[in-house]
């Protein structure tokens, strides 16, 4: 019958109409700087992804690393990136994996497994590095040459941000409230440093000097700057802000690293001299929320995410050192960290 | 994004209608006979605008595995899946799922602590009636039922009876299934026991999209087992008086299946219920009386391999209701008075957490003719101790001719916080305010029966919808998320549902279509940057079809089901979304019936062209897959 042979088509037609969905390659400009901005994603939604924007072009690419890798998506919670033998090893720490690209193009050389909650790495030499992590009770010693897993580190319970001076590897234990020294030589513990409740980011001054930032736990504490002697393992400062219910998040130094930065809803600065925290804000959020910040090293400018509803494409902003806005741009949801490609 | 999927969208509707004429054509030449005309008889539900009483055929057809996979091709409701036989809940009318009510013979199910209702731990065998209630219709159960509710009931019949029936299901992925019922009883009362056994490896095949090359693999850590049993007993102490006692038993294992580029993490579920509701009825002239008791106590334990303990809730809510309707002349009286208290405990909760609350329900309705009738009713609505609220409706319809219908509604509902969204630590809010809704509806009813035994009915639904103060949850910048009242959501939408039937001597055929429009947009902007004002809310898909059609002769039966559900977005403003998809399945049954043996056995093919696709953004759903049922029936 005549009305089958047009069903029978239909149904070819149907079944054979398809969508072409890979992304095209991204090629990134290679001129000005390239801010590599870490779009964390939901938790337990595998969003996350890279968005790259470039100050001599003003344009932002979203997707990075799905465009130039088949499509593939870069996984659930996307933490840290770090440039280990020209190459960048990027944390993805709910997919428990480092993935390692190309630093001129992203594209994928392989991946570090095994691992149970990885957030940050800490290289050390071109063939050994200390990556930190949230559940594990230990730190991972890696080898970035040869992508492996090559022994483990005793700690105690969540391990985060790390910095090496002189040989010795100052990594934040966020739980038992510490910053534990250890020896990268032999990888032995030689020293814990208490500090108040909660350290979790690190950074050195121009005088040599660790600078933690303590968040005071969730109305526990009182959050807190330390500034920390990395040969007497001596506070030699600490300063705190006398009100449990707030907390200090983020730290940062300015271009010379004679200033400190942090969030604490707005941005606040002092210099390394000081003795007290700041009472006034140096940037005012007024009404955005700051995520996440990185002062630019070679220009000093101020770059801050705003994840708005967290269920959206985020928004980062671009100030000068002076904290005045100077540019927006989209990014992905929830940009958590920034990462400058110099030309 | 758009085009595409509305041609594909069309094409396979053309191939759809297509196929119904044929059928309908082929029936038109056997005009000669002359048969009686079947009288058609409708429960209430079929004739109330906004209100759908799902076929019991389609109900009971074991192709599908529960509620949420009957909703999903029977309905005009969106069923939200995590994959095979994890958890599926229900968005009607563009809102939340926390906003579907669900109730079993009146008494609420929703979870006091996080306001969902798991429909995926529904087996249909023990479901005699359901009815999906769109809107504000919900209100006469209760309130929250901001997009709507899902009414499921038990009928007792007291006849002289003694009916057994054993199910046995085998399907792929390890799926075996078995279903027992006995029905025993007379004119004074009514034993039925049923008892349900589940096991599933659920290890189909999948692309891995968060592996190099898209690998396919096999799913891990997808198996269930699953254990239910009802009793349900009835007795008829006198003439016009009733009581009624059900007793159901669930116990849930399942463990839940991963995400993409989420391997690592082994999630397991486990759900136990007790539900007791005792009822007690009295016929009245031109009316009845009833007082109605339950007794729902809920336990979920959920682990993974990454947290050191697990996490348990128990939440034990004692529901209560008195009930009375009565008629005079043209006008009928209906009055409902609920009393509930609500307990639970978490490790989450700082202590135990006790609420009480209770609700007044009046609903007056006068047929002014015999064709326009009015309705008001209002429902008000007290959080012990706490908040007072109250609820009007207000509702016209008007009979323009024999076949027609339209009808009209006005309401306001609202839903009032959960206990975790008050009380979790940390998180919890306590300064939440309710959810508010304020509706508009108009809607067209058709129904008509043939000589020829084709009967067609067909509704229609137009409506509009405001939600202030809704919930959600976010981030603060203490590290902790927290239960705030965001924002504002307009919603727009159409639903449309045809079912016709047509009996011709030994064969006879059904067909049910149903589409959604849905359009519910965000009015609310955080600041400067938030680009989700005017956006489609995350999860809400803007066009939905299905489409059944079951057609048999003498003791063979043929069925073919599709459903498409357009592209859904997975941020707020709308950057990403999830690809359309659609579904077919397909299955023929033959039936064997001696003396009062009846023997049926049915095989189907799901996803019938191995749509690989995910319904929530890297979550696979099975792949074709194929089942054999076999029923043995002695009556």
């Amino acid at each position: 019958m005549k009305m089958n042979r047009i069903y029978w088509l239909l149904l070819v037609v149907m079944i054979s109409c398809s969508d072409d969905d890979s992304d095209d390659q991204i090629a990134l400009a290679k001129r000005g700087t390239n801010v590599i901005v870490l779009n964390e994603g939901n938790f337990q939604s595998a969003n996350g992804s890279i968005s790259i924007y470039n100050t001599s072009t003003e344009e932002s690419q979203q997707k990075v690393f799905q465009a130039n890798n088949s499509s593939r998506p870069i996984g659930d919670v996307v933490q840290s990136l770090t440039s280990i033998n020209d190459q960048y090893f990027i944390v993805v720490n709910n997919s428990n994996k480092i993935e390692v690209v190309n630093s001129n193009d992203f594209t994928s050389v392989g991946k570090i497994e095994g691992l149970n909650s990885p957030r940050y790495i800490l290289p050390i030499s071109a063939t050994k590095a200390y990556v930190s992590d949230l559940y594990e009770d230990k730190l991972y010693v890696i080898n970035p040459r040869t992508l492996t897993v090559e022994k483990t580190i005793e700690t105690k319970g969540w391990t985060e941000q790390m910095v090496l001076i002189d040989n010795k590897a100052f990594v934040c234990q966020v739980d038992s409230s510490m910053i534990y020294v250890f020896d990268v030589d032999n990888d032995n513990l030689i020293q814990k440093i208490p500090t108040n409740l909660q350290p979790q980011h690190l950074e050195v001054d121009a005088e040599g000097k660790l600078w933690v930032s303590c968040s005071g736990g969730i109305n526990q504490g009182y959050p807190a700057l330390h500034r920390i002697n990395p040969i007497s393992f001596e506070v030699e400062e600490t300063l705190e802000l006398q009100d449990n219910s707030k907390s200090i998040g983020e730290l940062e130094m300015n271009s010379d690293k004679t200033k400190v930065l942090y969030l604490m809803n707005d941005v606040f600065e002092l210099s390394i001299q000081d003795r007290e925290l700041p009472t006034t804000p140096k940037i005012l959020a007024n009404g955005r929320l700051f995520y996440a910040f990185e002062v630019h090293e070679k220009t000093g400018d101020i770059y801050l995410s705003d994840a708005i509803d967290y269920l959206q494409r985020g928004v980062v902003y671009r100030m000068d050192s002076l904290g005045r806005e100077q540019t927006t741009f989209k990014a992905g949801i929830i940009p958590g960290a920034f990462y400058f490609q110099d030309f | 994004m758009g085009k595409l999927q509305i041609l594909k969208a069309m094409k396979t509707l053309v191939f759809l209608l297509l196929l119904f004429s044929f059928f309908l054509k082929a029936q038109n030449t056997h005009t000669d006979t002359v048969n009686i005309p079947r009288v058609v008889v409708t429960a209430n539900g079929a004739q109330k605008i906004s209100s759908q009483t799902i076929d019991s055929t389609f109900l009971k057809h074991t192709a599908q595995k529960d509620l949420g996979e009957v909703l999903a091709l029977n309905s005009n409701v969106f069923v939200k899946s995590y994959g095979i036989g994890s958890q599926a809940t229900v968005s009607l009318r563009g809102s939340g799922s926390s906003h579907t009510a669900v109730f079993w013979n009146g008494i609420s199910l929703n979870s006091s602590m996080n306001g969902i209702s798991d429909l995926a731990l529904f087996p249909t065998l023990f479901i005699d009636n359901a009815v999906v209630d769109y809107g504000n219709r919900s209100l006469e159960n209760g309130s929250g039922g901001l997009g709507g509710a899902i009414s499921l009931n038990n009928k007792m019949h007291f006849k002289e009876q003694n009916e057994f029936m054993l199910q046995h299901q085998i399907g792929n992925f390890g799926f075996r299934n078995s279903t027992l019922s006995l029905v025993v009883g007379n004119e004074k009362w009514q034993s039925k026991s049923r008892v349900f056994y589940r096991t599933a490896t659920n290890n189909f095949e999948y692309q891995d999209f968060g592996e190099e090359g898209f690998p396919t693999k096999e799913v891990e850590n997808a198996s269930l087992k699953q254990l239910s049993f009802m009793q349900s007993v009835s007795y008829r102490l006198k003439e016009q008086q009733t009581i009624e006692a059900h007793f159901w038993y669930y116990d849930s294992d399942r463990h839940l299946p991963p995400i993409i580029t989420l391997n690592d993490i082994k999630e397991r579920q486990k759900d136990e219920s007790y539900r007791f509701l005792l009822k007690s009825k009295r016929y009245i002239k031109d009316g009845f009386y009833s007082l109605n008791m339950s007794v729902i106590k809920d336990e979920l334990e959920y682990t993974n391999n990454r947290l050191e303990n697990q996490s348990l809730s128990e939440n034990t809510s004692y529901r209560n209701f008195a009930e009375i309707e009565k008629k005079w002349n043209k006008t009928k009286v209906y009055t409902r008075l609920n009393f509930d208290i609500e307990q639970a405990e978490h490790p989450s909760f700082s202590s135990s957490i006790q609420r009480e609350r209770s609700s007044l329900y009046t609903s007056v309705s006068h047929n002014f003719s015999s064709k326009l009738a009015i309705e008001a009713s209002a429902r008000s609505e007290w959080i012990i101790q706490e908040d007072q609220f109250f609820l009007p409706l207000l509702s016209v319809s008007y009979q323009i001719h024999t076949s027609w219908k339209i009808s009209s509604q006005l309401s306001k509902n609202l839903k009032y916080p959960s206990l975790n969204d008050l009380y979790w630590e940390f998180g919890g809010n306590e300064e939440l305010k309710a959810e508010e809704n304020q509706s508009a509806e108009f809607g067209i009813v058709y129904n008509k029966n043939w000589k020829d035994n084709l009967s067609i009915d067909w509704k229609g639904t137009a409506y509009y919808s405001e939600i202030d103060n809704y919930i959600q949850w976010q981030p603060t910048a203490l590290g902790y998320w927290q239960a705030v009242n965001l924002k504002n959501v307009r919603i727009k939408g159409i639903e449309s549902s045809l079912n016709i039937k047509q009996n011709q001597g030994k064969i006879k055929m059904q067909v049910s279509a149903n589409y959604t429009y849905t359009q519910s947009l965000n009015q609310t902007k955080q600041h400067l940057h938030d680009d989700s004002k005017g956006k489609q809310l995350i999860y809400i898909p803007e066009n939905q079809f299905n489409a059944q059609l079951r057609t048999s002769y003498k003791t063979y039966a043929l069925f073919y089901q599709w459903q498409f559900v357009s592209a859904r977005y997975t941020t707020t403003d709308n950057s990403d979304w999830q690809p359309d998809y659609q579904i077919s399945n397909v299955g023929v049954s033959k039936r064997v019936e001696k003396d009062k043996h009846h023997i049926n056995v049915e095989f189907s093919v799901l996803n019938l062209f191995d749509l690989e696709y995910h319904a929530i953004q890297w979550r696979p759903m099975a792949n074709r897959n194929y089942q054999i049922s076999i029923s043995y029936q002695l009556k």
